[in-house]
């Protein structure tokens, strides 16, 4: 019934959703573990760190922004040949998760980054006053007093994925984006994108709700 | 000597102007010292406190802790000076993801202490800051007093020599802030526990402190016993600062009354520490001196386990009769002339 009011086989939107799920899933894990290494980085050298470091910071600092300020469509061409060395191809799921982890990697960075600045710069200080190494101070004082605000920002971060491969389509990535474009726009399918649309819309709602929810766990202000 | 500074400068290099947060600090602080520091914000006290641990490098200067030039340390060497030195804080800063049990165990988790001997440990340190029935809950719930109780529980689990208190009582009201005044005497005589605290409230200085150092300008202006620089402040900053606590002023009604008799008399103020004064300092002089006396104004004060006693006088007669009782009073005590 599904598969007749939205005209395409069922096995085509499972397969869309799972791809979707596996690209967001994987470039989400790696994505972040980039993004938080070059947060910590950034944090420790930034003036009045912990190790601030003028080069370190002004070097890394300027990375993430020239990425952030390509668009993904263009950074996922441009990249093409380190992806064909990182993945032997350079179209396919598997290979969009490149450009996918490029891109989101140094996304993530920047609202780590903010997540980590907000603690207040005494726990810091309490922390060294302790004779806390660098190491224990990230691990058991950073990371943990920010955890809230990095749950939130990891969901902003899943959402702006979410939105990042629908256009893994361009090459070959495939999708629930690309399904909405390929046959639901140049095939005027109009009752699949519109069922394509409000179930993105819905999955982000969820997304949304779900980090906002553990956020305020991990507040314990309640 | 557990802490001494000795020459100590710290500039702050800034884009436009260098700031000099502390000038030529030289400052001792024996074993079992609870030690005050006060000043108005911006004294640079909190840059001294922080040099105690390092948080801060003197620009030049030495700062020794128990032997050891804490100023030239670095890395495991600091790491494990640290360990000695405890600190507490105005704002508790305490892990607000934490509940207080892991608060208070931090420190020696980060030392990586056998979980059986933290508990032990933890158990130990809630019940002599007395929240022993707070240990599951988060900071958030506690009020400002059990903070700074945490905050105290926390800084005692690696049984340092040293507290270091940041404006320890600024963030509490007047009651909460006497509960914690004698928790940390407790912590001084109980756990043998040396004191530097630093404060804009002079109040705390006059209750716990045995030696204070006045700081402006990032100078200290004045330092010494408790009771000495009470009894006789020198510097303006200095009486400025004991008159929040100890009232010595002269009513100006009084003032205005007494400066009918201006043309043949003379008005004091005069302060004595010791016993209790009140009952045989005017008949004293009244049975040996042939002038007349008003008394203007009297203020007891408790200072220490002594009696600061300030006294407004007028004395009442010739240049000659007065003169001779001034003799008298600058031989026994600390006096100055009030403008009538």
């Amino acid at each position: 019934m599904i598969e007749e009011y939205l005209r395409v086989p069922l096995s085509t939107i499972t397969l869309a959703a799972s791809q979707t799920l596996y690209m967001v899933g994987w470039s989400l894990v790696a994505g972040a573990v980039l993004g938080m290494l070059l947060a910590i980085v950034m944090v420790l050298t930034r003036p009045g760190g912990l190790h601030a470091n003028r080069a370190v910071f002004f070097v890394v600092s300027t990375v993430v922004n020239v990425v952030r300020s390509v668009p993904f469509i263009i950074l996922m061409v441009t990249i093409m040949p380190l992806t064909k060395i990182i993945v032997g191809t350079r179209v396919g799921t598997t290979a969009a998760l490149v450009p996918l982890i490029v891109h989101v990697g140094p996304y993530l960075a920047r609202l780590f980054e903010n997540s980590m600045l907000e603690v207040d710069n005494g726990i810091i200080e309490a922390a060294q006053s302790m004779g806390a190494t660098t190491p224990q101070v990230i691990w058991y004082f950073l990371i943990p007093e920010a955890k809230a605000s990095l749950v939130l920002a990891l969901t902003t971060g899943t959402i702006g994925l979410l939105g990042s491969t629908t256009m893994a389509g361009t090459i070959g990535g495939g999708g629930v984006g690309n399904l909405a474009l390929t046959y639901g726009y140049e095939r005027m399918n109009t009752p699949l994108m519109i069922v394509t649309v409000i179930l993105l819309v819905a999955l982000v709602q969820l997304l949304q709700s779900i980090g906002d929810a553990i956020s305020r766990r991990m507040r314990h202000l309640d | 000597m557990i802490i001494e500074f000795q020459n100590v400068e710290k500039t702050f290099a800034d884009k436009k102007q260098n700031v000099h947060a502390c000038r030529n600090i030289n400052l001792t602080v024996e074993k079992g010292d609870i030690y005050g520091v006060v000043g108005y914000s911006g004294a640079g006290k909190s840059t001294l406190i922080r040099m105690v641990n390092a948080l801060e490098r003197p620009t030049s200067g030495t700062v020794t802790v128990n032997g050891v030039v804490i100023s030239e340390l670095q890395g495991q060497e600091l790491i494990h000076a640290r360990k000695d030195i405890s600190m507490i804080f105005q704002q508790f800063n305490l892990l607000e993801s934490r509940t207080v049990y892991e608060n208070v165990a931090m420190p020696l988790v980060l030392n990586h202490t056998p979980k059986a001997q933290i508990r032990k440990k933890v158990r130990q340190i809630l019940q002599f800051v007395e929240l022993s029935d707070k240990a599951d809950v988060y900071p958030s719930k506690l009020s400002g007093g059990q903070k700074q109780r945490v905050g105290i529980a926390r800084a005692l689990t690696t049984d340092p020599s040293i507290l270091l208190c940041d404006e320890p009582t600024s963030a509490l009201d007047p009651r909460t802030t006497d509960s914690i005044l004698n928790l940390l005497v407790k912590v001084n005589r109980e756990l043998d526990v040396t004191i530097l605290l630093i404060t804009h409230q002079i109040g705390i200085v006059r209750k716990i402190c045995n030696k204070v150092a006045v700081m402006e300008g990032g100078y200290i202006v004045e330092q010494g016993d408790v009771k000495e620089v009470f009894a006789h402040p020198r510097r303006p900053i200095t009486r400025a600062f004991v008159e929040t606590v100890v009232e010595q002023t002269i009513p100006e009604t009084i003032l205005r009354t007494a400066a009918a008799l201006k043309d043949r008399s003379k008005a004091f103020k005069i302060r004595h520490i010791g016993g209790n004064i009140c009952d045989t300092f005017l008949p004293d002089l009244k049975s040996q001196f042939s002038a007349g006396f008003q008394t203007l104004f009297v203020s007891v004060n408790e200072m220490q386990g002594s009696i600061l006693t300030v006294i407004g006088l007028q004395v009442i007669g010739d240049a000659a009769q007065i003169d001779e009782v001034e003799e008298y009073l600058s031989e026994k005590y600390e006096y100055e002339e009030v403008e009538l």
